[in-house]
């Protein structure tokens, strides 16, 4: 009897000291950090994107071949911080005044030398299989971020049309619209580019597998500060060359005129490779800021893509091609 | 121009021209100073710089202009703290922009 009412005492745990019994309450604290660890671990910007909550989100397939080992820069950051003249030349004045601009209905017109040129709906281009990749930004005034963005190939889309021999170059053509884009209407005062922006690639360049079709970031669909509802990423050049909220997609048999070049033919090239030997003639492209970061980076050549893109341009002198 | 006067335009001036110096000290402790802290910091303190400076040029003009004595009397004041925060804005540019890396 004497044993058995022991042996009910240590069933119920009456020989353990009430001060090594976890407490309830720390005891479901820690499954939720575990879960929370386990969340972070598994998907460590949708998170981040999800706190920022006012977006919808656009699922789409991790691409492990397109990944980037240094730590992404923050949602806030990516969505605060850009260069979009079409809203105004500070660095805030897209997140400020994006909200002016509608992305529906919108449509995106791809001609010029093909076979079967053809209006796309901006649905339609949702309907492309969506990857997410992770890819490094370089802005021309040596400032850097890293984003983990959506989309599809380029290609995909422009082999749907069918170039024909005689295309070598693809334009882009930005929205002009000053009702949506405040900083398209001409001021008295202040510089401003030549509307709608326009941008350029070689055929080979856009078709290459690194340039995507933009349609998102973090998770969901593309911020219209970053260029919704659609744009081109070209990781390996300057930021600029990556044309946003596109309304027409030209191929063509020569070199498009492109607004940056126009502008400042001397200061921005058509190619706009990323390349820390070439300075901008005011000043030097050797480094960049990390947007998060203290200290100043190397500039990597191609952005750090130079086994992926090198031989684009083999035999080129791109001091000359800059 | 009684020195009373003098004085409240010359305390105006400090309390102006220090104004933006005060905002981003505030932004440091904040947090408030954008994705791009170095680049906002040494941009606010060359505008300043520029803003002080074309003032102080100004004021020679002024007076010639107007026949205002009063512009010669904060001239200086003016300069200096153009000259002061050139000082500012070309430290942060070499120090923290460049040195850092």
């Amino acid at each position: 009897m004497l044993i058995k009412r022991a042996a009910d005492r240590m069933l119920r745990g009456d020989d353990i000291a009430s001060r090594e019994i976890t407490d309830h309450g720390v005891f479901l604290n820690r499954r939720a950090f575990m879960t929370g660890v386990a969340a972070l671990a598994l998907a460590p910007w949708s998170r981040e994107a999800e706190a920022q909550g006012n977006l919808q989100p656009l699922p789409a397939t991790k691409n492990s071949a397109y990944q980037v080992q240094e730590a992404l820069t923050s949602y806030k950051s990516i969505t605060t911080y850009n260069n979009f003249y079409e809203f105004g030349t500070d660095k805030g004045d897209p997140a400020a005044y994006g909200a002016s601009l509608k992305t529906r209905p919108w449509t995106v017109k791809v001609d010029g030398l093909c076979a079967k040129p053809k209006t796309f709906d901006i649905e339609e281009v949702l309907k492309f299989p969506l990857e997410e990749r992770v890819y490094r930004l370089r802005c021309v005034e040596a400032w850097s971020m890293v984003i983990p963005w959506i989309g599809f190939p380029l290609s995909e889309l422009i082999k749907r049309v069918e170039p024909t021999g005689q295309a070598k170059y693809v334009e882009f053509t930005t929205l002009v619209n000053p009702e949506m884009f405040p900083g398209q209407k001409r001021g008295i005062f202040g510089f401003s580019l030549d509307w709608p922006y326009t941008e350029g690639l070689r055929l080979d360049e856009a078709m290459h597998p690194l340039t995507l079709m933009t349609v998102g970031l973090y998770g969901q669909v593309l911020p219209n500060q970053n260029g919704a509802p659609l744009r081109v990423v070209v990781p390996w050049k300057y930021g600029f060359k990556s044309g946003k909220s596109i309304v027409r997609i030209r191929l063509t048999s020569d070199e498009p005129k492109t607004s940056w070049n126009r502008a400042a033919p001397s200061e921005y090239g058509f190619y706009s490779n990323v390349n820390p030997d070439v300075s901008h003639p005011r000043w030097s492209q050797a480094t960049e800021r990390r947007i998060g970061e203290l200290k100043r980076r190397d500039t990597l050549m191609f952005n750090g893509y130079a086994d992926r893109v090198a031989s684009l341009y083999t035999g080129m002198d791109l001091k000359k091609f800059y | 121009m009684s020195s009373r006067v003098r004085i409240a335009l010359k305390a105006a001036i400090w309390i102006a021209s220090l104004w933006p110096l005060g905002t981003l000290v505030r932004g440091y402790f904040t947090d408030d100073l954008g994705a791009n802290p170095i680049d906002y910091i040494t941009r606010t303190l060359g505008l300043t710089a520029l803003v002080l400076l074309l003032s102080s040029l100004g004021m020679t003009p002024l007076r010639v202009l107007f026949r205002w004595s009063w512009p010669i009397q904060v001239r200086r004041l003016l300069g200096l703290l153009a000259f002061f925060y050139v000082c500012l804005h070309f430290a942060v540019w070499i120090g923290l922009d460049h040195f850092f890396a």
